[in-house]
């Protein structure tokens, strides 16, 4: 190893020779993470893509109980931050501390707008009782255990539920829907809170001057991140708020 | 800030760039910097694309919409992926990583719909599968049902000016209502059977077809 003080300066790993070859090895990583998280969220595609075949009518039915137009502005806003996202590993590269420190800044408080609009939309489901499975509508039930039906067998929501009344929806096939649809916009909800958490801690660090052109790794990375979730939020919208 | 800098305009960032300095190799990674046109012009790009995509579901394009829709998306997470990921300039074996997570990812989709897509339908009153052979007895079923049906109300019109084929439900035609009047044309129909298996139709379905 040389003596060269350039070829360990103290963000360097000492079981890495180079930094090149810390970066190069981290990424990678990163990648490797990435390509996980694609084929995870893959199977929730393809669940929603099942019951799509399974119940056709139902899934045309349901969605029209999705706000589009809050699900577009969450596609707005979290596109927005992934703009800022990529400017604040564009200052990191750069190393204007000041542009990256606002552009992390920029990119949690967008990150929040996506979760108070979700949180809204979450409330205004509860409060119709589009709840998942079996909670949808939340069936009465006797003393048995067993759902209450009416004349023509069908289950009997609760009195406080005010569940539209559009045809084609039957409890049990509109139950899997609204369960397909908390799952995926549950576990995608889960990354945007987990992100958030990340670039915190990455602000926190960008403030103390951890990054400058030479070693932005972690900035990246984080940035990566936050990328692959908005992709999934750009699948997610069309199939769940808007797909007829 | 930790470190402060003299304006927090882009345009002096140019003044750090390490290309600026020189490509000397020393052992320090060189990292593409994209000009700040490229994020912006592909913001625009994605916001246009969004907006389209809703317009698009305006349209009533029916089953083609989610084809629509989905060229729409990959297009979009194309341009995430090449620019704001940085994988158009990313080494060739990372994006050699993430294009396998999207091949299998389509190894797994086209499994998966081969078997659902094959396997038949879901049955909303047992709310089970129907497996395809048990669909297709079920469709012969129903043809000959319909056969059956077709021909007893052509036989319970054609002796006399008798409208009741046309007005009980045709299954319950040559049942047990056999010895009350109305019914007397469907028991001419089936000489051979005068009254059998009179809550069977399955069984008396091949009597009339002789």
């Amino acid at each position: 190893m040389s003596s060269h003080d350039h070829a360990h300066p103290e963000y360097v790993q000492h079981h890495f020779h180079t930094a090149a070859e810390q970066r190069a090895a981290s990424k990678f990583g990163m990648w490797a993470f990435i390509a996980q998280e694609i084929l995870f969220f893959a199977g929730l595609f393809m669940a929603y893509a099942a019951f799509r075949f399974f119940y056709p009518e139902t899934f045309v039915a349901a969605h029209e109980h999705l706000s589009w137009k809050m699900g577009g502005v969450n596609t707005i806003v979290l596109i927005t931050s992934s703009l800022t996202m990529a400017l604040a590993v564009r200052a990191a590269q750069t190393g204007n501390q000041k542009q990256l420190s606002i552009q992390l800044l920029l990119t949690i408080v967008f990150a929040c707008c996506f979760l108070v609009v979700k949180y809204f939309e979450y409330s205004a489901k509860v409060h119709h009782c589009l709840l998942p499975g079996d909670y949808y509508g939340l069936p009465l039930k006797d003393d048995a255990g067993n759902f209450k039906l009416d004349a023509i067998g069908n289950r009997i929501f609760s009195d406080h539920c005010d569940i539209p009344k559009s045809g084609q929806m039957d409890a049990k096939s509109a139950g899997i829907f609204f369960g397909v649809y908390f799952i995926m916009t549950g576990m995608h909800g889960l990354h945007v809170l987990v992100g958030i958490g990340l670039l915190a801690w990455i602000w926190l660090r960008a403030r103390k001057g951890h990054f400058h052109p030479k070693y932005f790794s972690p900035v990246e990375y984080v940035g990566l991140y936050w990328h692959l979730v908005d992709l999934i939020w750009i699948f997610l919208f069309p199939l769940l708020y808007l797909v007829k | 800030m930790a470190t402060p800098h003299s304006t927090g305009s882009y345009g002096a960032d140019h003044g750090a760039d390490p290309h600026g300095a020189g490509h000397h190799d020393d052992g320090h990674p060189h990292e593409h910097i994209s000009p700040l046109s490229m994020y912006f012009g592909v913001f625009g790009a994605l916001m246009v694309l969004t907006v389209m995509t809703v317009w698009v579901s305006t349209l009533g394009l029916g089953a083609v919409s989610i084809y629509v829709a989905m060229f729409v998306a990959i297009i979009k997470a194309y341009m995430v992926c090449a620019y704001f990921m940085h994988l158009k300039w990313d080494s060739p074996f990372n994006r050699l990583i993430f294009i396998s997570s999207i091949v299998f990812m389509a190894i797994f989709f086209i499994i998966t719909a081969t078997d659902i897509g094959f396997r038949g339908q879901i049955n909303p009153e047992t709310d089970s599968m129907v497996l395809r052979q048990e669909e297709n007895a079920t469709a012969a079923e129903a043809a000959r049902k319909a056969a059956f049906e077709a021909k007893t109300v052509t036989l319970a019109r054609a002796p006399g000016s008798v409208p009741t084929g046309v007005d009980t439900p045709p299954v319950a035609v040559p049942a047990p209502a056999a010895p009350a009047t109305a019914a007397a044309p469907a028991t001419a129909a089936a000489p051979a059977a005068p009254g059998a298996a009179p809550d069977a139709p399955a069984a008396a379905a091949p009597a009339p077809a002789n």
